[in-house]
């Protein structure tokens, strides 16, 4: 008796450790996870501030300073390059372990090791599309320039130092919630990270919609609802700019390749949500008599932020800006002499080819008139808690051919799809914003940029001398007219790139005679270029705001550009309602439709956070866009192109009698009018169903609720429902969950003078008060000074803290 | 019952600082081995042990951080109040030091005989 209590006990006691100590399903293993001497209460942290502390560490030549200001911010003074990297590598990976490491297993496809079998289908995408092959070719391009390995070494050296020091209790939460231990820290994370950017920012084509449409509805269709050129459009480099060079030329095949209609497509489509905002003025237009300069890249806002400020300091350079966690060097930011910003330049460098095999086995292809062998590469994706799971991954000298649907296994002659990416190729990024850095004119700013390959950006400059400039810089592949606009036939040399774009005849201008310039992901230039770069860019409702508002400015100060930044001019809306709201038959409204109507008619187009016209107008809109194309453009099967929200209002304002507005599942014949009032009939019953009729709850910030999500969509780790006006296509960029991620201005002269602020805090621990602490003040609209010192000034007032690293 | 549950809290409180989590279920086991007069007695021992560990703890970093992580965590476990992660903290804490407590004891009893 007395034996088996203790047997039963034992077991039970037994069985419950080992339960405790292992994660089931979403949760932490909850003993492990609860000890209040191990587990997640270690992380809590109070306010940092007061101290002094002094670390000695291997691998540094001579002592380091760091302070950290008021804002947490790290400024750091090194007594040489080598030392400066590796403090960058050092402080980044205290405030940010957990997310750099997450940020590249994510960009390698090796999330299924941290969260198991959930992850395997976005792990095997990864390797498919080629991420990881494409980081090896790069940091093999990194390792040949003798500068670039050295930073990269250094910063690598200063991340493990730091995992070295780290305790199991010291984990970052995620860790323990996710139940894994950080791993060292190598050269690839660097170059995962960059291609990381690369994919989220040149990882879409529309290639496979657009033939499918071609297909479907003949080119007179596609020439007119998916133009070359939109309407409305002020290119990044002015119309009119010359250009003073001789351009490569491009063989053009005779015969237009038709696709064959495809079925299952993966979500390559861009997200219209990434964006960015970058402009200058020149001397001639500001109060100080030098340039101002100002940058706000919209991208997903996630906590930890994707962004970490600092200060770099040593005796060959003086940076200050923002670096991506897992990379060297300031990406965005200025020095004594120079500023930059950047935006995506949405050049076309992804491409998806027409693959013939000569039979099921697909080991050959068809290639200028011969059979080509194809290459197999197996990746092997470890799955926490069932082992390798192998795959592999057909690549043709295009590319990868990221999906095998299963049904052309079966076929005897399969056709499928190769991807020829930019980011699959060698490059050295790293050395551009390397150069960036140290860059002391305009001068130094173009030789920097003649590095920089994917993804292409519209880099804006300013320096203290008072020249103004922006390249629309990358690595542009020659194209023939039209080429990458629809799937290409990839047994004809002719449809492979053929070569590259001069780095020098890369759209760019210095100093234009209206004193400013600007970008907002438009197209690059007017049709004079003699290259063809793409047919599809971003809207112009952002540039065309922007270039209003430069254009009427004069006597500018850095606070008139924080004001522009946060801007919420609708131009969108102002382009069509009027026109809208005209046939809108008004007399078959109910009441509470009337008042819509009139919120409608009353409003001044700005999307601001307590007005309610907004969001109505978006689910109108929204609704009437669906009712004009879905019975054409919609439905199951095969996937289409919508056209553009631009050409779909030049529709309504220029040809309301198009047939386009009639539904073609129905035996009536619909006019644009009657589509207006039906839509309107359905925002209206949406927002009713959803929220009651028309009260405080529809108001714009609180309809769109903003959410800056935990980076692993950790529940209660996120800000949510944030009441900030904006919106996409709006200057002021703040979607659902994209927005400007860093909002920076900077004043050149004699003393530069900056200010910024991004929607995250410069700690990732989210049990520290600087999680998030800058949330508030990037809602409100505040931007903060920032504190750019000159030298190791530990007693200047902002200076709250300080970490010195000394040689052990 | 009392002293052995003070001898659960300070030695396991010791353990902590070297082993993983899992050490107090050996403390309380030893203890109860030693130190306890009857089962419930031993369970409630390894349970208080522990248990007010676990809380004076986690409650202690819970004041002293104005409960800054408590209120995400209890978010993320789906609790409707922050103060329940600090009370299933002790909870979770206590029960395995009880069990452990009381298997030591029942093993003393087989031993002894």
């Amino acid at each position: 008796m007395r034996g088996f209590k203790f047997i039963l006990t034992f077991a039970a006691t037994l069985g419950l450790v080992i339960t405790l100590n292992t994660k089931i399903g979403l949760l932490p293993p909850l003993g492990k996870f609860l000890d209040p001497f191990q587990g997640f209460w270690q992380n809590a942290e109070t306010d940092r501030g007061g101290e002094t502390a002094t670390l000695q560490l291997a691998n540094l030549k001579a002592t380091v300073s760091i302070l950290y200001d008021d804002r947490q911010i790290p400024h750091i003074f090194a007594e040489n390059d080598h030392d400066l990297y590796f403090s960058q590598g050092y402080v980044t990976a205290k405030d940010r372990l957990w997310q750099m490491e997450f940020q590249t297993h994510a960009a390698a496809g090796r999330l299924s090791e941290i969260v198991g079998e959930r992850a395997l289908e976005y792990d095997r995408f990864q390797r498919r599309i080629g991420m990881l092959s494409g980081a090896r070719n790069t940091i093999k391009a990194m390792a040949r320039d003798v500068v670039i390995r050295e930073v990269i070494l250094a910063y690598t050296a200063g991340v493990n130092t730091f995992i070295e020091t780290l305790d199991p209790r010291d984990y970052p939460v995620e860790y323990k919630i996710l139940d894994y231990a950080p791993e060292p820290w190598t050269p690839l994370k660097c170059a995962l990270l960059l291609k990381y950017m690369a994919w989220m920012l040149t990882g879409y084509a529309s290639d496979l919609q657009m033939s499918n449409t071609l297909a479907r509805f003949g080119k007179e269709v596609v020439e007119d609802l998916f133009p070359y050129y939109p309407d409305n459009i002020q290119p990044v480099i002015p119309e009119g700019t010359p250009w003073n060079f001789k351009p490569l030329r491009v063989k053009k095949p005779e015969r237009g390749f038709v696709a064959k209609i495809t079925g299952k497509i993966l979500p390559y489509e861009a997200n219209p949500a990434t964006g960015s905002n970058n402009w200058v003025v020149s001397g001639s237009k500001t109060a100080s008599g030098f340039p101002i300069l100002a940058n706000d890249p919209h991208l997903e806002m996630n906590l930890p932020s994707i962004w970490y400020e600092m200060q770099l300091t040593s005796p060959s350079v003086n940076v200050y800006g923002v670096s991506l966690p897992g990379a060297p060097n300031i990406v965005i930011g200025f020095n004594e002499k120079i500023a930059w910003g950047v935006t995506n330049g949405e050049a076309d460098v992804m491409d998806f080819y027409e693959i013939t095999f000569k039979d099921s086995t697909l080991e050959e292809y068809r290639h200028d008139h011969k059979w080509r062998k194809i290459r197999k590469v197996v990746e092997e994706i470890r799955v926490k808690g069932a082992g390798t799971v192998l795959d592999t991954v057909i690549y043709t000298h295009h590319g990868p051919i990221p999906y095998i649907n299963e049904k052309p296994f079966n076929r005897r002659v399969p056709v499928l799809h190769a991807l020829r990416w930019l980011g699959h190729d060698p490059s050295n990024e790293a050395r551009t914003f390397y150069e960036l850095n140290y860059a002391e004119n305009y001068g130094d700013y173009v030789e920097a940029l003649s590095h920089y390959i994917c993804p292409a950006q519209n880099f804006v400059f300013a320096d203290a001398n008072g020249d103004i400039a922006i390249w629309h810089n990358g690595r542009f592949p020659v194209r023939w007219h039209g080429q990458g606009k629809f799937i290409g036939d990839g047994s004809d040399p002719l449809y492979d790139w053929q070569g590259w774009v001069p780095h020098s005849q890369n759209p760019h201008i210095k100093n234009p005679a209206r004193g400013f310039l600007s970008s907002a992901n438009q197209n690059a230039t007017d049709l004079t270029y003699p290259y063809y770069l793409n047919w599809y860019y971003a809207p112009h409702y952002r540039s065309s705001r922007i270039n209003q508002r430069l254009m009427e400015m004069e006597e500018i100060t850095p606070d008139d550009f924080r004001k522009l930044q946060l801007d919420t001019r609708n131009l969108f809306a102002e382009s069509v309602l009027p026109a809208l709201l005209s046939i809108l038959n008004e007399s078959s409204l109910s009441r509470e439709e009337s008042g819509m109507f009139q919120e409608l008619s009353s409003w001044d187009f700005f999307n601001d956070a307590d007005k309610i016209a907004p969001t109505i107008f978006k689910n109108w809109w929204g609704k009437l866009y669906d009712a004009i194309w879905a019975d054409e453009f919609g439905g199951e099967g095969s996937y289409f192109r919508f056209p553009s929200r631009v050409r779909t209002v030049q529709m309504i304002v220029e040809e309301p009698n198009a047939h386009w507005f009639d539904n073609v599942k129905t035996t009536d014949v619909e006019t644009l009018s009657d589509l207006a009032l039906t839509s309107f009939n359905a925002a209206y019953s949406g927002l009713s169903e959803s929220f009651g009729d028309m009260n405080e709850s529809w108001q714009w910030g609180r309809y769109k609720g903003t959410d800056i999500i935990h980076l692993a969509r950790i529940p209660g780790f996120g800000r949510m429902d944030l009441d900030v006006g904006g919106d996409l296509r709006i200057v002021n960029a703040i979607g659902k969950t994209h927005g400007p991620s860093w909002r920076m201005v900077v004043a050149l002269g004699p003393e530069v003078k900056a200010w910024g602020i991004y929607p995250g805090g410069q700690s990732g621990n989210p049990g520290s008060p600087h999680y998030d602490d800058f949330v508030d003040d990037w809602v409100e609209g505040d931007l903060a000074e920032l504190l750019f010192l000159k030298s190791a000034d530990s007693e200047h007032q902002r200076i709250v803290s300080k970490l010195n690293l000394e040689v052990k | 019952m009392i002293l052995a549950a003070l001898l659960i809290l300070i030695l396991s409180f010791i353990a902590e600082m070297f082993l993983p989590w899992w050490s107090i279920a050996t403390v309380a086991f030893a203890v109860g081995f030693v130190k306890t007069a009857t089962g419930w007695k031993s369970f409630w021992a390894g349970f208080l042990g522990v248990g007010f560990l676990w809380w004076m703890t986690s409650g202690t970093i819970h004041i002293r951080t104005n409960g800054i992580l408590t209120s995400k965590v209890g978010e993320m476990l789906t609790l409707p109040l922050p103060i329940l992660v600090i009370l299933i903290t002790g909870l979770v804490g206590g029960l395995v030091g009880g069990l452990a407590a009381s298997s030591g004891f029942h093993l003393r009893a087989i031993v002894k005989k």
